[in-house]
């Protein structure tokens, strides 16, 4: 007898079962193979002959093998189900479902590498986006309990123009709030002051803060090291300090004897008393602060106006926050303050007319309160347009379920006539779309790391030091939270169709072309037609930044850019009185006048776009008007200058004089007027001869001149009113140096630097730069908007692109026979490819259309974001649909060229 | 389901299941050793059939499957499903043919 169980146990060795399992084994298909054998020999064959069909039974060599593998490894095959499994455990059938769809995906790796790779990008692109999103709208302040800590700002209600929020709150108004409300556990002022410190010759030029006693308490901060205020020092001036965390690494070494220590800021002895821990920074409009001091040190601590008006109830000088007492709502608060704000209107009606006090959640100041509503738009934008990209990829997915289904139209068929009830179709086909769901969402995360870093190589450098851009547990759970939605986006419409009862009919078809396929194909055209116009729209909004930002750069700003460098010194009160400051400007503006590469020079303390300066702003009236009630005037910033500082800034006077030196303090008080502020007060009438007045100041300023209205804070702002005064009348010791050159002034720089700097050895000069490269930082923003938009637009359109030419692809070879019928009757290559894009555009043109209307709703909102350009931009709206009749052409024109090579012999074969 | 059948009598052994579909087939459904095994195997697995060593005397011993009572549930339920698809296929081929 042949040995069978040798030859079996060969067969099995690959497998590597256990002993006794392959022992049974062999022993079992051995009796088998002997029983054929021996059936074989009973009738007639001869034993040669009998062990060669004996041994054809077995098969070719590894099928055994192969087989077991899937049964004893438990890789379960998929059985036919008659009956669609009713009355089974449904955990169980979702895994039957899951392993069946894996397979499914498995076995068309094309496909799932196409979908899974729209989807991924689709999803990656939104996580990016969340990731910053998070880091800017969802960040906490690092105190404790920081939900319960708010800040107050002041407003203001003028009888023209809206409420004024988030403004600072003047100290003796401050202190009311502080003391005459029971709504707080603690209120603590903060006044910020730049302080110069000075250890051991070194100086740095420093952030601090005057904070009341309880400041670190109100947080709920424990420095870490040495102690915060004590009540005593809120009281009386007492010359502690309390260090950042950085500056006590930065200047001490992080030397635990610090504590003790005496420090010289502005020149007055402090003892150190404690350091703050390393995260108390970014503490929303508390800001972060390298040293604080305590409030009582105002007189020593401050200079120039904030010194001298730190007491007036007219000066918004302080910054606020406070604790919520246990049980106190944030609504209860408000009201609380509001209340006590009529009282003190009531009490100082001139001071505080129209003026109250608000309550908002610290989280919420993280982003400047005033930015909020650009930085919500922006916000939306982004998140918008990512969406659009996910929904593009959802409708590109969904477009080859479609078409995949038809392949499967008559597995579906089948299992709908063997009795499969359509619910559990439709959780079969929905598994296999989660499946890709989660799969792209895995890879989206991915994504989102590489889209992390890019975004990271887009911000400046000191806004993402300041941002928690980190892929956390909240990105994950939106990762997931979106790969679900877009599973049911784009695969229950398809699961639906695909399972309708009337698809029996597919049985009766043999060559699997669909019967009901002028209703799928309708669908498929609605999908092209609704990413054609989607991606439109992504275009449209990326052609608007970019063209904006083409603008910004066109938009005459009313000043020279191309021959300027600013630079700013702070000269503290402590090094310069008054009278030897201005002696310094004096000083140096001739010195700078009589370098050969400047043309010209002068000083202000605020000078367009830079963003460095110290200007105030005032109310202001005009004659006429009782200056007393606060809601007659308008707050319009103030720019002290020297003489010739609008020839020097290549602004124009239009009407009346500049300054002269004879402006000066004991001279009468004069202004001169931008063109915004001459037709804001006095519209249609001469200016010159006009009056200002101030409230709480006995000043009565003559109008002498009115200048060309220049772009102030951005290039994208309308015209805002401005006052110029002369700097001898308005005194500051911190003030910007505009130098006009003759030539290239990135060449001068340095002989300008060189010529100040040892004039003033104890003052830094700061943020030397050529106009130029401070008007290109100041669309740092709307640069970063057009790059963003403008890779997003593009990936839209790729999206876009993939997803007609799939429906294109999809529609020649339903229609094949068609095409070979038309051909055989004497259709030319022309009359097909004609039909082809006949077909794909009409889809594509009602997307355009359709695109084209939302894009005006999206530009109308996007208004205020862009520069210069009307709501209808056609350069923007046409380029975008141009490139898109482009791309879709080329995606329709390759199908439809495949559809001219058909042969209609062998289309028609078919039939 | 053809397996199932085949064992819900009386309990058969391999070499038996695969005769008796030659046979009742007419030849033309065979199954061959690398099919059925694995096919059985995977049965058993599933819980439906039980495969058990019975040692009659003056022969080898043998391994006899049976039909387990959740077979037979899979059982009646397969020939429901089968019977629809059948008329289904009838009804379907019927009209095609009027």
């Amino acid at each position: 007898m042949p040995e069978w169980k040798h030859e079996i146990l060969r067969r099995l060795a690959p497998l590597k079962l256990a002993p006794v399992r392959e022992a049974d084994i062999a022993e079992e298909v051995a009796q088998h193979l002997e029983d054929r054998y021996q059936e074989l020999l009973a009738g007639g064959a001869a034993s040669d002959e009998a062990r060669r069909l004996t041994m054809e039974d077995l098969h070719d060599e590894y099928l055994l093998a192969a087989r077991l593998r899937r049964v004893e490894k438990g890789i379960t095959q998929e059985l036919l189900m008659f009956g669609g499994g009713r009355g089974k455990n449904p955990v169980s059938g979702f895994f039957q479902d899951f392993r069946f769809g894996m397979r499914i995906l498995a076995k068309s790796p094309r496909f799932t590498a196409i979908a899974v790779l729209s989807l991924t990008l689709g999803i990656g692109a939104n996580t990016t986006i969340f990731t910053l999103a998070k880091a800017i709208f969802l960040q906490s302040v690092p105190v404790k309990d920081a939900s319960r800590v708010v800040a107050l700002y002041s407003t203001a209600q003028t009888t023209s123009g809206p409420l004024q929020q988030y403004l600072g709150t003047p100290y003796p108004n401050a202190i009311d709030y502080r003391e005459k409300t029971n709504v707080f556990s603690g209120v603590c002022i903060v006044v910020p002051a730049e302080v110069d410190l000075n250890v051991s010759g070194n100086q740095e030029q420093l952030v601090g803060e005057l904070v009341n006693a309880n400041f670190f308490d109100v947080l709920g901060v424990t420095p870490v090291l040495g102690r915060g205020f004590l009540p005593e020092e809120d009281t009386s001036p007492r010359p502690a300090v309390v260090l950042s965390y950085g500056l006590w690494n930065r200047q001490f070494g992080g030397d635990r004897n610090v504590l003790g220590r005496t420090i010289q800021l502005n020149e007055q002895d402090y003892t150190v008393v404690g350091v703050a821990p390393s995260n108390l920074q970014d503490v929303g409009t508390v800001g972060s602060a390298d040293v604080w001091i305590p409030i009582a040190m105002h007189d020593q601590a401050l200079t120039g106006f904030d010194k001298n008006f730190f007491s007036r109830r007219t000066y918004r000088l302080t910054e606020m926050f406070a604790r919520l007492k246990p049980g106190v709502t944030l609504g209860q608060a408000s009201a609380a303050v509001h209340a006590l704000g009529l009282e003190l209107e009531k009490e100082y009606p001139k001071e505080n007319g129209g003026r109250n006090e608000m309550v908002v959640p610290i989280n919420e100041t993280v982003i400047p309160p005033g930015l909020h509503s650009t930085y919500a738009r922006a916000g939306a934008l982004m998140t918008g347009i990512v969406g659009l990209v996910l929904l593009i990829a959802c409708a590109n997915v969904a477009n080859l379920l479609l078409s995949r289904a038809t392949q499967r139209q008559r597995e579906i068929a089948v299992r709908l006539a063997l009795g499969a009830s359509r619910g559990r179709l439709i959780r079969q086909l929905l598994t296999e779309s989660l499946l890709m769901g989660l799969l792209a969402g895995t890879l989206g995360i991915f994504c989102a790391y590489w889209g992390k870093s890019f975004l990271i190589s887009l911000l400046p450098v000191d806004l993402v030091r300041h941002l928690d851009i980190s892929l956390d547990g909240r990105v994950l759970l939106y990762t997931f939270g979106l790969a679900l939605v877009a599973t049911a986006l784009f695969g229950l419409v398809p699961a639906l169709q695909a399972t309708r009862a009337d698809n029996i009919a597919a049985l009766k078809d043999r060559t699997g072309t669909p019967t009901g396929s002028a209703r799928w194909y309708g669908l498929r055209g609605v999908l092209v037609m609704v990413q054609v116009a989607l991606s439109l729209i992504a275009l449209v909004g990326a052609g608007l930044f970019i063209h904006s930002l083409k603008n910004a750069d066109r938009i005459d700003p009313g000043f020279e850019v191309r021959h300027e460098i600013v630079m700013f010194v702070r000269l503290g009160a402590e090094h310069y009185a008054q009278p030897q400051a201005e002696q310094f400007y004096r000083d140096v503006l001739t010195r700078l006048d009589s370098l050969p590469t400047v043309a010209s020079a002068s000083i202000a303390d605020m000078v367009p776009i830079y963003p460095l300066g110290d200007g105030v702003a005032g109310t202001t009236f005009p004659d006429g008007v009782d200056a007393s009630v606060p809601s007659n005037g308008r707050l319009i910033p103030m720019v002290s200058v020297e003489p010739g500082y609008f020839s020097t800034a290549g602004m124009t006077l239009f009407r009346g004089r500049d300054f002269t030196d004879s402006d000066n303090a004991r001279g009468a008080m004069v202004a001169v007027v931008n063109q915004a502020m001459a037709d804001s007060f006095w519209p249609g009438q001469d200016p010159l001869g006009k009056h200002l007045h101030f409230l709480g100041m006995p000043w009565n300023v003559a109008v002498v001149g009115v200048v060309n209205t220049v772009k102030f804070e951005s290039v994208g702002e309308p015209s805002q009113p401005l006052v110029y005064m002369p700097l001898t009348q308005h005194y500051s010791p911190a003030v910007v140096l505009l130098v006009r050159t003759k030539g290239d002034p990135n060449k001068a720089i340095a002989s300008v630097r060189s010529a100040v700097q040892p004039m003033i050895p104890s003052a830094p000069l700061l943020g030397v730069q050529t106009m130029e490269q401070a008007l290109l930082n100041s669309l740092t923003v709307p640069r970063i908007g057009a790059q963003l938009l403008g890779a997003f637009g593009l990936l839209a359109l790729a999206l876009a692109a993939i997803g007609t030419y799939g429906v294109m692809s999809y529609s020649v070879s339903q229609r094949t026979q068609e095409i070979g019928i038309r051909m055989a009757l004497g259709a030319q290559h022309g009359d097909v490819v004609r039909l082809m894009l006949e077909t794909g555009m009409a889809s594509v043109a009602a997307g355009l259309m359709l695109g084209l209307s939302l894009s005006v709703l999206l530009a109308r909102s996007m208004e205020s974001l862009l520069f210069g350009i009307g709501v209808f931009d056609a350069q923007s709206f046409c380029g975008a649909a141009g490139l898109l009749t482009l791309v879709a052409l080329a995606a329709c024109y390759l199908p439809a060229r495949r559809a001219m090579r058909v042969d209609p012999m062998v289309a028609l074969r078919y039939e | 389901m053809l397996i199932l059948s085949l064992v819900e009598a009386r309990p058969r052994h391999g070499y038996e299941i695969s005769k008796l579909i030659e046979q009742r087939s007419g030849g033309t459904v065979r199954f061959h050793v690398a099919s059925l095994y694995p096919l059985l195997y995977r049965l058993e697995k599933r819980g439906w059939l039980q495969g058990r060593w019975v040692e009659k005397t003056g022969q080898r011993r043998r391994r006899y499957y049976r039909l387990t009572p959740r077979g037979r549930r899979v059982l009646a339920s397969q020939r429901r499903g089968w019977q629809i698809f059948v008329e289904a296929i009838n009804r379907i081929t019927e009209t095609e043919n009027a």
